[in-house]
């Protein structure tokens, strides 16, 4: 029943592609404002997808779908789920993580960082190069993951996260990041 | 000024004191002035090499600065500045504050949960806040400095083109004044003597 249900709902959201272009996110942008009724909501598209999905799930599944979250889905109550997609993406985003905090620490440290060395699962860029491969390899998990489900909760959930993989990335902006750098950055008072 | 001096020997003497101590004020100003337009001059590159270093930084963040904007990082949690230490220290005379460094809070990232750009940010925007505020303080010490050269500019100008010309006129004046008096009572007196000699020739 509930697959059946969410084959309707799986089938009418927007396709998701791991592209960073204009025309790839108005599609997304649109659809999704599109089942909130209204051309510019003033909630966000996870919050839209939420709303829509609670109308095809239970009630416990509502408060744990609308709890996950990219910052917090490597947590134990995520891995230990009985979803599966979603209790080996956080392992994996656990181990994830795990890998990148042990870098961090090399790289306090002075002792590697650099491509080559034990942590070579990323690539020595620039800070966002750096993050765009770490979304890639999120990207490339949940749909590794995702092989074979195509209408159910995992696959409601594997598209949750797809969309949450979006959308921090498309919440990167040049303009804005330097006007926080710069306001960040702007001479204290002096004999301060 | 030239009509109220008093054509005497006292004011002489008084005009000769003023002038020597205008002629040994006058070096002291002129090393204050060069001492003080090498320090600016230093100043002002080392601001030049500093802005350079601060465009440039700006230059290379543009590359990857859009990490800054995402949502739920507050940059302030990752850096925050306790306060910046100066010392003040007297140049040429000038009291200014020297920009030492500047302390940071003590802020736990957690490297488990922050993302992993937070590490170079905080480490970019650390290095940019010393340089602006660096290039504050330097341009600060600058005005004081300059105010301190124009003063001592004035000072060594009106030496040169007022005081000092102004007591050696006065000097020259004085003297002549006094030369030409003393060659009058000599002649008088001559004078007088030549009078004398002759009525006793005449007796």
């Amino acid at each position: 029943m509930i697959d059946d249900n969410l084959e309707y709902l799986m089938s009418s959201l927007p396709d998701l592609v791991f592209k960073y272009e204009g025309e790839e996110r108005k599609k997304v942008f649109a659809l999704l404002h599109h089942y909130a009724g209204e051309p510019n909501p003033p909630k966000g598209l996870v919050e839209i997808l939420d709303e829509e999905a609670a109308k095809f799930l239970t009630e416990s599944e509502i408060v744990l779908f609308k709890k996950i979250s990219l910052v917090n889905i490597y947590r134990e109550e995520f891995r230990n789920s009985k979803w599966n997609l979603l209790s080996q993406f956080a392992k994996f985003d656990f181990s994830l993580k795990e890998k990148i905090r042990q870098l961090r620490i090399a790289r306090k440290e002075n002792k590697s960082g650099s491509a080559g060395n034990e942590n070579d699962f990323i690539i020595s860029g620039n800070p966002l190069e750096e993050e765009l491969q770490i979304l890639q390899y999120q990207w490339d998990a949940v749909e590794e993951f995702a092989v074979n489900h195509f209408t159910d909760i995992d696959a409601l959930v594997a598209y949750k996260i797809k969309l949450m993989i979006l959308l921090r990335w498309w919440s990167f902006d040049a303009d804005q990041g330097f006007d926080i750098f710069s306001d960040k950055t702007k001479v204290l008072e002096y004999g301060r | 000024m030239a009509d109220k001096i008093l054509m005497n020997k006292n004011t002489l003497a008084a005009l000769k004191v003023e002038l020597k101590e205008y002629r040994e004020s006058l070096p002291i100003f002129e090393m204050k002035e060069q001492q003080l337009v090498g320090i600016v001059r230093t100043l002002e590159k080392d601001i030049t090499r500093l802005d350079e270093a601060i465009f440039d930084a700006n230059k290379k963040i543009k590359s990857w600065v859009a990490v800054m904007s995402e949502q739920g990082i507050e940059l302030s949690d990752i850096v925050d500045v306790d306060q910046v230490i100066s010392e003040q220290k007297e140049v040429v005379g000038v009291t200014v504050r020297e920009f030492k460094s500047i302390e940071f809070k003590e802020l736990a990232i957690d490297l488990l949960t922050s993302p992993l750009w937070v590490d170079a940010a905080k480490e970019a925007i650390t290095d940019q806040v010393i340089r602006r505020t660096t290039v504050d303080y330097k341009k600060k010490e600058i005005a004081l400095l300059e105010e301190e050269l124009a003063e001592a500019r004035r000072m060594k100008n009106a030496l040169k083109e007022v005081f000092i010309p102004e007591a050696i006129e006065f000097i020259r004046k004085i003297e002549i004044y006094l030369g030409d008096v003393e060659r009058l009572a000599i002649g008088c007196a001559k004078l007088v003597k030549k009078k004398k000699m002759r009525k006793k020739q005449a007796v």
